[in-house]
């Protein structure tokens, strides 16, 4: 039977009304309708989480569907994806897209990391949602370094070794870091579980409530205008519908991105790992550790008498720890003032980060 | 034997006058021994032993002069080597028992070395080597010319002369020099030929040290060239299953009664070239043709073998092909291609050494069941290619999908913004 166009009408307003009178959804809607957020010149970047929000909702889904037939165990876990991606209705388009996604992610998290610090958007009171930001980069590459062992193959064995043997060279907790992560003294089948156990329960559960905190931050601050902006007439669209459509529009961008990556280039298995293999060539960490691993192997073995090794972590750490410190660091921005030195600093990092990655897959020895 | 005596004497003399010179300096000298203080002094040959004794087996030992050539260490002064004393230098035709003393007393060898051989001795005396040396033949081989007589090294050890890598040239100083083999009427080429052979190149460029050198044909202490009739034995010790096939071959009669050798007759001897199917079949130059008329049994036998293995062959190279493309097109086929490594490549092995029983029905049988497994796989990777092209194709679906949703969405933006 068909309804006519008034009936539909009807039909949905009443809908739309139970659910309103008992959620308080026109409230909500009237809400992100007069929530503005920043446009201009630098609005892209602004959609840089959005993606990276997208992303880990693919990873979510698909690390769910993966969940029915992924058996961690080093007899089980290369077989067990090998059958999803072979035996599987549309396995091999879940676990590609699981993958690719991994990494479209890291990238956004990156993109939207480096794009808040250049426009210096950590200034102050977003101290907190920076360092909540910095927190959700931190669990990510944890995810990607822990689900890239999971399949068990040859290349994440190796790269799982050499990762945790870079671990071990932190001064004082490096070794009892790398230990707890292997379970052992090396890379064996408690290194599996537990990289499995991190994986699907604790990281999700941790970046989840860093997730939520850092989102109520955002709402609670608002998006930041950048330095230059400030004073002018701002430029702003409102959240709902301009700037939520626009990311939907993005969103969706990204999804058939993501399709044509899996069909194209669906994520290899490789072969099954054989811990008493010796290591074959060509072992490299993923590429967003690449610039770590690549820059330990230009230093010397000795550097002032220390361990080159141990210089090189620790200048990292180093790095890491001005990043993270960053909001107090930059006066001149808390001040609402230029600081070009601090973008001078940002700009070298992506620089030296982006030739060692490169130089990694071109000419890693 | 005049002459020699002349050149001991002359020896002698010249210890006598060393010892008596470095008389004054031996107070000083580090060692009690003075077989080492006097040898040290005088001119060459006779002090290369002190220095060759650095680095041999024996010393690290803790064995000394007096152990092999007895005599006294202690005196200082020409009674250090008299006969009275024990002293003995054995001449030529007395070496392999000199050196037997020791190394065919296995009750003394344990002491040093349990796991050693003891029947040196006994297989050198069987030997074409000891044979001639018993007949009076004083150019043959005695221990000394293969380990040295000082600097003596176990063989496991690279700068030994009978490391595996150095054996053919240790045997090549005598083989090779055609003036000193003039006299024996056998060829001089072997060391050259082996050089360039497949056993040689696995020895010498792959270093793989395991290849057989020249003592592993014909063995070292008992070394004798091996018989027309049992070359199938000597190349069977590594090549077990070609050897087993052929002594079921009708070859192995046919040879025995046309005095040829065994495996040397296709593959020669010294200068043994890697194995190709172009050696069988039907065709010039093939191995079968030099014996096999046209039409003959043994002809159609060889052709026949040969068409078998070019049809594995070709099935097999399709299917890697196949294999390949699904690879790049980013397909799992690990089950396909771990189908093709462990079901198809070992008939194509098999069928190669099963020619040696020189049964063509055999070949047949065994390149049947790799064809079919073959043909297997190229279908299992032709389906994952397949699939590799639906899935493509598909995409088109979800694209089109996706590109409606963003114009729609553009459009209700337009219309949204429009309205204010």
């Amino acid at each position: 039977m068909r309804l006519s166009s008034s009936g539909e009408a009807n039909a949905r307003t009443g809908l739309v009304a139970w659910f309103d009178e008992r959620l308080g959804l026109s409230g909500a809607i009237d809400f992100l309708r007069h929530k503005a957020v920043p446009g201009g010149a630098h609005a892209v970047w602004y959609y840089f989480g959005g993606v990276s929000l997208f992303l880990f909702g693919v990873q979510v889904a698909t690390g769910l569907l993966l969940l029915f037939y992924y058996k961690p165990g080093t007899e089980t876990a290369y077989k067990s994806v090998q059958f999803i991606v072979t035996g599987v209705p549309f396995g091999w388009l879940i676990r590609s897209l699981h993958a690719w996604s991994a990494n479209l992610m890291v990238f956004a998290v990156f993109v939207h990391m480096f794009s808040v610090y250049f426009l210096k958007a950590y200034r102050p009171p977003r101290e907190l949602t920076w360092l909540t930001g910095m927190a959700l980069l931190a669990l990510t590459l944890t995810f990607g370094f822990s689900g890239y062992l999971l399949p068990w193959n040859e290349l994440a064995f190796f790269a799982t070794k050499v990762g945790t043997d870079i671990t071990a060279v932190v001064p004082v907790i490096g070794t009892g870091v790398a230990r707890l992560l292997r379970g052992g003294d090396d890379v064996s089948e408690a290194t599996l579980t537990r990289f499995f156990g991190f994986h699907v329960a604790i990281l999700p559960a941790a970046f989840t409530a860093m997730l939520l905190v850092h989102l109520f931050l955002v709402q609670r601050h608002g998006m930041s205008e950048s330095i230059g902006q400030k004073g002018e007439e701002p430029k702003a669209m409102p959240f709902y519908p301009g700037f939520i459509i626009r990311d939907a529009i993005l969103w969706l961008g990204v999804l058939g991105v993501l399709l044509v990556l899996c069909t194209f280039l669906p994520w290899e298995l490789g072969i099954q790992a054989d811990p008493f293999a010796s290591a074959p060539a060509g072992i490299r960490p993923e590429w967003y550790f690449a610039f770590v691993s690549q820059s330990l192997k230009y230093l010397p073995a000795k550097i002032l008498g220390i361990d080159g090794e141990v210089v090189g972590i620790c200048a990292f750490l180093a790095g890491a720890g001005f990043l993270v410190l960053v909001p107090f660091l930059d006066r001149r921005a808390a001040r609402g003032e230029r600081s070009p030195l601090f973008t001078v600093i940002g700009a070298a990092i992506v620089v030296y980060a982006v030739v060692m990655v490169t130089l990694a897959y071109v000419k890693p020895y | 034997m005049v002459r020699q005596r002349q050149t001991t004497a002359i020896a002698y003399t010249a210890l006598f006058l060393a010892c008596a010179y470095a008389r004054p300096a031996c107070a000083a000298a580090p060692t009690d021994n003075t077989c080492v203080l006097c040898h040290s002094a005088l001119p060459e040959p006779l002090n290369v032993p002190v220095e060759a004794m650095k680095h041999d087996i024996h010393a690290e030992k803790g064995l000394t002069c007096v152990d092999c050539h007895g005599g006294d260490a202690t005196a200082m002064d020409e009674t250090a080597m008299s006969p009275e004393k024990g002293f003995r230098r054995p001449a030529r035709a007395e070496i392999p028992a000199f050196c037997g003393r020791c190394h065919a007393d296995g009750a003394y060898m344990r002491h040093f070395n349990p796991r050693l051989p003891t029947d040196q001795l006994a297989q050198y005396w069987t030997s074409i080597h000891g044979q001639r040396l018993q007949q009076g033949d004083q150019k043959v081989a005695t221990c000394v010319n293969c380990h040295g007589a000082h600097g003596i090294l176990p063989p496991d050890r690279a700068e030994s002369r009978v490391f595996p890598a150095n054996v053919p040239a240790t045997c090549g100083g005598c083989h090779s020099r055609a003036d000193y083999m003039a006299a024996y009427g056998i060829p001089t080429d072997q060391e050259e030929r082996y050089k360039h052979s497949v056993h040689g190149e696995l020895l010498f460029v792959q270093r793989d040290f395991s290849a057989p050198a020249c003592n592993d044909c014909h063995g070292n202490h008992g070394a004798f060239p091996p018989g027309v009739t049992s070359i199938a034995e000597v190349c069977g010790m590594c090549h077990v299953n070609n050897a087993a096939l052929f002594v079921k071959s009708p070859h192995h009669q046919a040879f025995r009664e046309r005095g040829l050798p065994e495996c040397a007759t296709c593959h020669s001897n010294h200068d043994i070239h890697r194995t190709s199917d172009e050696m069988l079949g039907g065709a010039d130059g093939t191995v079968c043709r030099r014996c096999h008329e046209s039409g003959s049994v043994g002809y159609n036998a060889a052709v026949t073998m040969r068409a078998a293995i070019d049809q594995l062959k070709a099935g097999l190279e399709r299917t890697d092909a196949t294999l390949a493309r699904a690879r790049r097109m980013g397909m799992e086929v690990t089950e396909e291609e771990y189908a093709v490594r462990e079901q198809v490549r070992p008939q194509l092995i098999k069928a190669r050494t099963q020619t040696h029983l020189s049964d063509p029905g055999q070949v047949v049988e065994v390149v049947t069941a790799g064809v079919n497994a073959a043909a297997a796989s190229e279908a299992s990777a032709q389906a994952t290619l397949a699939e590799a092209q639906a899935r493509r194709r598909n995409l088109l679906i979800p694209l089109a999908l996706i590109a409606l949703l963003i114009i729609l969405l553009r459009l209700k933006l337009r219309q949204l913004e429009r309205n204010g």
